[in-house]
C-alpha cells in the first residue's frame, strides 16, 4: 500500500469544514490528529529514524 | 513525496499536521539534535522558519534582521513576515546577517515567546489553516552564544538542500490537490444532466477532463522520476536544477487542473462547502511559496547558461 494512503480521508477530511469556516481546530482535534500521525508512522518521514523520524528519502 | 501527495489532499492545508521538522536539523550539533530535533520528530516541538521580511521576499539575500554577538549572547534586531506559524511555534529557525554584513547569514534558533519577538500584526490571507503568518518586530532578543545552527555564514548554505526537499515537497502536494480535484469534478460530470444529458457528455468537459488527466500524468511522471534520479545520487546541483523545473510545472499544472475543476462544478464549484473551492485557493498560493513560479524560471535559466540545456533534455 502507498504509504499514507486513506490517511487524509479518514483523518484529514472530516475537520476540513470546520477548519475553513472557524480557521481554527479544538486542541482534543489537534491531539487526535498528531497522534494518528504517530500511529501511521507519518511524522517526520523526512528525518532519520536514529533521531525519531521514518528514515524515508526526502525526495 | 507520496506521503506529501496522499495528504495535501485535504484542503486548509490540513497536510501540515502530517510535520515536516525542518530538513537543516539535521545539521546541528549532536545536543541540538537531542534537544530539538528528537522532540521535533516526535511532534513534541513545533520548528518554524522565518527568512521572509519587508525588503527581503524573493530575494532572500536582501535580509536584514542583524546579529551583534555581545560576550556569550546574540543581540538580534529586525523584522520578519509571512513566517508559518511562527506565533504558535515552540521555536524558530531566524535568518540574520552577523554584523549587519550579508556576507555573513547565519541561522539562530529563538524561542519566540522571548521578549522582543513581537508579532506586530496577523493579517488574514486566503487559506484558512488555523496558522498564520504574523509580521513580527525584534527587537534586541538576546539569544545564547551557542543557540546556532553550522557556523557564522552558513546559513544560505544550509537551507540549500532544504529547498530541494521543500520545492519538490510543494509539487507533490499540488499534484495530490489536482488528483482530488479531478476525481471530485469526474464524478459531478457523470451525475450533473443539462440539456438532457450528463454534462460529462458534452466533449467541452470531456476534454477538461481529459487535459486535466494529461496534466496530472506529465507532472507526476517528471516529479517521480527527479525523486528516483535523488536518490540514485544526483548531485547537488542538479537536483536543485531539477527540483526548481519540477516546482515550476506541477504547481503551474494543479492550478490549471483545479481552476478546471472548478468551471465543471458551475456555480457549485464556489461554494465553500465543496473541497474544490477550497482545493482552489490552497494550490494558488504553491505557486508563491518556496520561490515564486518567475523565480523558478530564473532559477532554471540560470542553470542552462551555466551547465546547458542537457540538464533538462539530455537523458533518456
Ligand atoms: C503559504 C505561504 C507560506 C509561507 N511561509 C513562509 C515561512 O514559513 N517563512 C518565511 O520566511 N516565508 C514564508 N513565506 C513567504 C515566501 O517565501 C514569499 O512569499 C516568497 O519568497 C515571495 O516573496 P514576496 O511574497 O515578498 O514576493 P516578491 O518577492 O515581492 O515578489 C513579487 C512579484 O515579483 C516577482 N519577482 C520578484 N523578483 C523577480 C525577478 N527577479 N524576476 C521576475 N519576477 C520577480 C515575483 O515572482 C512575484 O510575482 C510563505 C509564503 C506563502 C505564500
Amino acid at each position: 500500500m502507498r504509504p499514507g494512503a486513506g490517511f487524509a480521508e479518514k483523518h484529514l477530511f472530516p475537520h476540513e469544514e470546520e477548519l475553513d469556516v472557524n480557521d481554527h481546530l479544538p486542541e482534543e482535534t489537534e491531539e487526535a490528529i498528531r497522534q494518528a500521525v504517530r500511529d501511521y508512522h507519518l511524522n517526520a518521514v523526512n528525518h532519520a529514524v536514529e533521531w525519531g523520524g521514518q528514515g524515508r528519502s526526502s525526495s | 513525496m507520496i506521503v506529501n501527495e496522499e495528504v495535501a489532499k485535504a484542503t486548509g492545508a490540513l497536510w501540515g499536521r502530517v510535520w515536516l521538522p525542518p530538513m537543516c536539523l539535521k545539521d546541528g550539533t549532536r545536543e541540538q539534535k537531542e534537544e530539538i530535533l528528537r522532540p521535533a520528530c516526535a511532534g513534541k516541538v513545533f520548528v518554524a522558519f522565518c527568512t521572509s521580511e519587508p525588503g527581503a521576499g524573493s530575494d532572500a539575500g536582501g535580509v536584514r534582521t542583524s546579529a551583534v554577538l555581545r560576550g556569550n549572547h546574540w543581540v538580534v534586531n529586525g523584522e520578519k513576515c509571512f513566517a508559518s506559524f511562527s506565533e504558535g511555534a515552540d521555536l524558530a529557525l531566524l535568518t540574520t546577517i552577523v554584523d549587519s554584513d550579508p556576507k555573513k547569514p547565519t541561522l539562530l534558533i529563538i524561542n519566540p515567546k522571548t521578549k522582543g519577538y513581537n508579532i506586530k500584526r496577523l493579517p488574514s490571507f486566503m487559506q484558512r489553516s488555523g496558522h498564520g503568518h504574523p509580521e513580527v518586530d525584534i527587537r534586541d532578543i538576546k539569544v545564547p552564544a551557542d543557540a546556532m545552527l553550522g557556523e557564522v555564514g552558513q546559513g544560505f548554505e544550509l537551507t540549500k538542500d532544504w529547498f530541494v526537499e521543500a520545492r519538490l515537497a510543494i509539487a507533490a502536494r499540488s499534484i495530490g490537490m489536482a488528483i482530488r480535484a479531478t476525481e471530485l469534478a469526474e464524478a459531478y460530470a457523470a451525475k450533473r444532466v443539462q440539456f438532457g444529458r450528463p454534462i460529462g457528455d458534452f466533449q467541452a468537459i470531456e476534454f477538461m477532463i481529459t487535459e486535466m488527466a494529461a496534466d496530472i500524468m506529465t507532472g507526476k511522471s517528471m516529479l517521480y522520476r527527479v525523486c528516483a534520479e535523488i536518490d540514485g545520487g544526483l548531485d547537488r546541483k542538479h537536483a536543485h536544477a531539477k527540483a526548481s523545473a519540477t516546482k515550476w510545472y506541477c504547481s503551474e499544472a494543479g492550478w490549471r487542473v483545479v481552476d478546471k475543476a472548478l468551471q465543471i462544478f458551475g456555480e457549485r464549484g464556489a461554494m465553500c462547502e465543496n473541497p474544490v473551492e477550497r482545493l482552489h485557493r490552497d494550490v494558488r498560493l504553491e505557486r508563491i511559496c518556496e520561490g515564486t513560479s518567475e523565480i523558478q524560471k530564473v532559477i532554471i535559466g540560470g542553470h542552462i547558461r551555466k551547465r546547458g540545456l542537457d540538464v533538462y533534455t539530455g537523458w533518456s
